[in-house]
């Protein structure tokens, strides 16, 4: 049975690679990424401090990417998922891999594992390039700055890749089930997104209102995916800029728990509707 | 009874309050070309998504060479081939690739089935064009291509020749009793019906999801059977025809009286007319064809399917 979603999945990659989108995506996510190496690298020119220096440098430089490459990389795997999965409705090429005998749960289940698969190597990816631009940035920049030890450490780095690998899955599970349930890109693509802003903007007014919101809250996609992501950091890169309450963030035993009922749940409910649901029309 | 590739028993498939499959059952032998015949919206489309695990049955059971439909649906229809109506493919990708990428999934042929189903497709030259230059009618060769991956035991095809010239079409024909020479079995939807009875074995009759008639066109046609006449008296040998039991009906076709009764019985037609009086001048069987026969068993239903008043 593994070896069966495997063969698929292998074969879902020698479509994928061969439209532009990934590439085009990977391209942006880089690009992205790389902002807080070159950023810290200049300002670093007018003002050189230790904290500034092991932003652009190894190892401090990879974390900092990662979390950039998080947080353009929601948008970019929700509008992925919901194009791998709403194009096969579109061009109704689903319907000539059903019929060939290929199980359904299975089919589903070798394109959420290729996206999750995807998702891990672009943020590898990433990391290369990272050592690379830091190498570089730091090699213009010339030694750190003296009296100072470095803040950062190399475990961050695998820490990081974790946090950012597993907080992108259950995005993928939301544009997966959204996708499916109506089956189109567009739809699937737009919901997902509005999800994901309405969210933050419910819980934003609520917890300005109502101090009992902050349980509710606290279950809460988005914000279990921003308490995972930014657990255990000593500045955690929480930002409110109107002012007013925001909380207090679950703890990262808590977010990886709510994330994973996300995951399984929504995971889940995509895989059962696609079982379930006729392929009508040519 | 010849060995069954497949068998439904009472299929049946409701979307809400309309029937779209009712109680359908049908026995397909293996070897052969079985035609799936019926004016549109009769069923037929729905009873191939329900052969091919697209559509799920609301009540009834079918086995698929041999296998339960419960339990090894999937495994059958990995000897099965289909092209859907309307060609479906990756339109960014070549026609090459897109067979390597079924082929890949299906897992069931090597690499060498691509290039010769491409060249007796006659897609070669354009293999590896992008499928969303292709022409409707190299679709048509590109899915008939599709459905021959892995070598299929039981091939279905709905509506195999659409988007073809009269050439295209020849060729599929053809294609279809060499694929049928070969062993296979071959379960043709489609609503030409001269194509059909050109190539068909046995044909099952559809009309508003129920099935109307189900045989070899020989015997349905048989039973279909009328002699073309000419007599001394044609309105009292109408008159006398009309009263035979057996005759179902009489009419004037060109100058000529046709009763719908069995050739075999043309003695019988004669004496009785003898009888009373009226002497037979010309008498010879009438060939029905299938699309009578078919208009005749559909009745209104495909009149009504084509937008028109009964």
């Amino acid at each position: 049975m593994m070896a069966h979603i495997m063969n698929l999945t292998r074969w879902e990659w020698y479509k994928l690679r061969r439209r532009w989108l990934p590439w085009i995506m990977l391209g942006l996510l880089l690009v992205v990424s790389q902002l807080f190496v070159w950023v810290s690298y200049f300002f670093n020119r007018t003002e050189q401090s230790r904290d500034v220096y092991d932003n652009f440098t190894l190892p401090g430089s990879i974390p900092n990417a990662l979390g950039l490459a998080y947080s353009i990389g929601i948008f970019l795997i929700v509008i992925l998922t919901a194009s791998v999965l709403g194009t096969e409705y579109r061009w109704r090429t689903l319907r000539s891999i059903i019929a060939r005998g290929t199980g359904r749960w299975q089919y589903l289940a070798s394109k959420i594992m290729l996206l999750g698969l995807l998702a891990g190597g672009a943020l590898l990816i990433v990391v290369a390039v990272t050592a690379v631009s830091s190498l570089i940035a730091g090699a213009l920049a010339g030694g750190a700055p003296a009296g100072s030890s470095a803040s950062a450490r190399w475990l961050d780095v695998p820490i990081a890749f974790g946090k950012a690998w597993f907080a992108f899955l259950p995005y993928i599970a939301l544009a997966a089930f959204f996708t499916v349930l109506t089956t189109s890109t567009a739809a699937g693509m737009a919901i997902s997104l509005v999800y994901y802003y309405a969210e933050s903007i419910v819980a934003a007014i609520f917890l300005n209102l109502f101090t009992w919101f902050e349980t509710a809250a606290s279950y809460m996609l988005g914000r279990n995916a921003t308490a995972w992501m930014t657990s255990g950091d000593d500045s955690p890169v929480i930002s409110f800029p109107m002012g007013g309450r925001f909380g207090t963030f679950p703890s990262a035993l808590h977010a990886f728990l709510v994330l994973m009922v996300y995951i399984l749940a929504l995971g889940g409910l995509a895989l059962w509707l696609f079982r379930r649901r006729d392929l009508t029309g040519n | 009874m010849d060995e069954l590739v497949l068998e439904t028993h009472a299929l049946t498939k409701r979307y809400g309050p309309v029937l779209a499959v009712d109680s359908l059952s049908i026995e397909v032998p293996r070897g052969g070309v079985f035609g799936l015949l019926g004016p549109n919206g009769s069923g037929k489309t729905t009873t191939m998504n329900i052969l091919l695990g697209l559509v799920a049955p609301t009540s009834g059971t079918f086995r698929l060479l041999g296998r339960d439909t419960k339990s090894g649906q999937q495994e059958a229809l990995r000897h099965v081939g289909a092209i859907a109506e309307s060609p479906a493919f990756y339109p960014y990708l070549s026609g090459r690739m897109n067979l390597q990428y079924f082929q890949g999934i299906i897992g069931r042929s090597d690499s060498r089935d691509i290039e010769r189903l491409l060249e007796m497709v006659g897609l070669s030259s354009r293999a590896h064009s992008k499928f969303s230059t292709y022409s409707q009618g190299m679709k048509q060769r590109l899915s008939i291509a599709y459905a021959l991956l892995g070598n299929p035991d039981l091939l279905f095809l709905d509506e195999p020749t659409n988007g073809l010239d009269p050439a295209g079409m020849a060729e599929v024909r053809e294609l279809i009793r060499h694929l049928s020479g070969e062993g296979r079995t071959v379960l043709l939807s489609s609503h030409l019906l001269h194509e059909v009875e050109q190539v068909c074995d046995r044909v099952a009759i559809l009309s508003r999801g129920r099935l109307i008639a189900q045989g070899t066109i020989r015997d349905l046609l048989q039973q279909r059977g009328a002699v073309r006449l000419s007599t001394t008296d044609d309105t009292k040998a109408a008159s006398i025809m009309s009263a035979l039991p057996w005759v179902t009906a009489v009419t004037t076709e060109n100058g000529y009286l046709i009763a719908e009764a069995p050739p075999e019985r043309s003695g019988e037609l004669t004496t009785a007319l003898a009888g009373q009086g009226v002497a037979v001048k010309e008498m010879a069987p009438v060939q029905v064809s299938l699309e009578r026969y078919f208009l005749e068993v559909t009745g209104d239903d495909s009149a009504s399917a084509r937008g028109e008043t009964p």
